[in-house]
């Protein structure tokens, strides 16, 4: 068995901070992954996550994302699309790798978002103001269509048997 | 003509459905995450742009991640990327058909080698 737990270092010893479902004297082994301070809204959400019965295994923890089991699937996504109006059949339709009782109980937490989840979803914008910039823009899909009806129109004038 | 893969946040049956039609009516290569052509499913940012490097394939995505910043390490450590796509979620999905079968058959690859674009 292998579970993820997001841990703080007090100088001695390596402190939880959630509760383990393990027994006293138990003996683990440990790999650390350290968290940077711009995963702290990231953190939060996870640590908030893993008190929620539903998700506390469903929801993965890594390279500062919060991923669904197993998946490419994250929890942004998934929030993104409630907070478009999809419902949660639907984003299961779009995202079938996602298990469906995980997107519901993660959309239902949209219905009252706490601190952390408001908090998490803040820092993805922030995030992606950094990132996506219009430099990155890329072309719209009417200018492509453009494109193939000129390529089209080329192509057309093309004799098949070149002139002597 | 330039090749494609499809990540994992875009398997939708719905969305395939549509691609291959686009494909009958003309060919482009294209494949996803989780197919046996592709990368496997849960594959994280990082390994996912290097099979995409070694595939020379343009990654197409609807999920912002963390690929930006992969791809900018993987940039500075001297490799070379064939690009990585976001696609809008405002597009209906014959639209994202449409624009992937457009992407492979109207573009050049320096229009999207080493750097990231999203789709308005």
């Amino acid at each position: 068995m292998s579970i993820t737990v997001a841990a703080r270092y007090d100088g001695h010893s390596l402190v939880p901070e959630t509760p383990l479902d393990l027994r006293v004297g138990q003996r683990v082994t440990v790999e650390v992954e350290v968290v940077s301070e711009n995963d702290d809204a990231t953190g939060r959400l996870w640590r908030e996550l893993q008190l929620d019965p539903e998700l506390r295994h469903q929801i993965v923890y890594s390279g500062g994302l919060l991923n669904v089991r197993d998946s490419r699937i994250t929890v942004r996504l998934i929030l993104e699309l409630a907070g478009a109006g999809l419902q949660p059949v639907a984003i299961h339709e779009r995202l079938p790798t996602a298990n469906l009782p995980t997107i519901e109980r993660l959309v239902a937490l949209t219905g009252c978002p706490s601190e952390a989840l408001r908090n998490y979803l803040q820092s993805q914008r922030a995030d992606d103001a950094v990132w996506f910039d219009e430099a990155h823009r890329g072309p719209a899909l009417e200018e492509l269509r453009a494109r193939a009806s000129l390529i089209a129109n080329a192509n057309r004038q093309v004799p098949l048997i070149p002139d002597a | 003509m330039l090749r494609l893969l499809l990540d994992e946040n875009m398997r939708a049956k719905s969305l395939w459905s549509a691609i291959r039609t686009a494909v009958e009516v003309s060919p482009f290569d294209i494949v996803r995450v989780g197919d046996d052509a592709g990368p496997p499913l849960g594959i994280d940012d990082a390994h996912l742009l290097d099979w995409a490097a070694a595939e020379q394939r343009i990654l197409v995505s609807c999920d912002k991640r963390t690929l930006p910043s992969h791809l900018h390490n993987l940039l500075a450590s001297g490799r070379r990327s064939p690009g990585v796509v976001f696609m809008t979620k405002q597009l209906v999905l014959s639209e994202m058909a449409e624009y992937l079968q457009l992407i492979a058959t109207t573009t050049s690859a320096a229009e999207w080698a080493d750097t990231y674009r999203f789709i308005p």
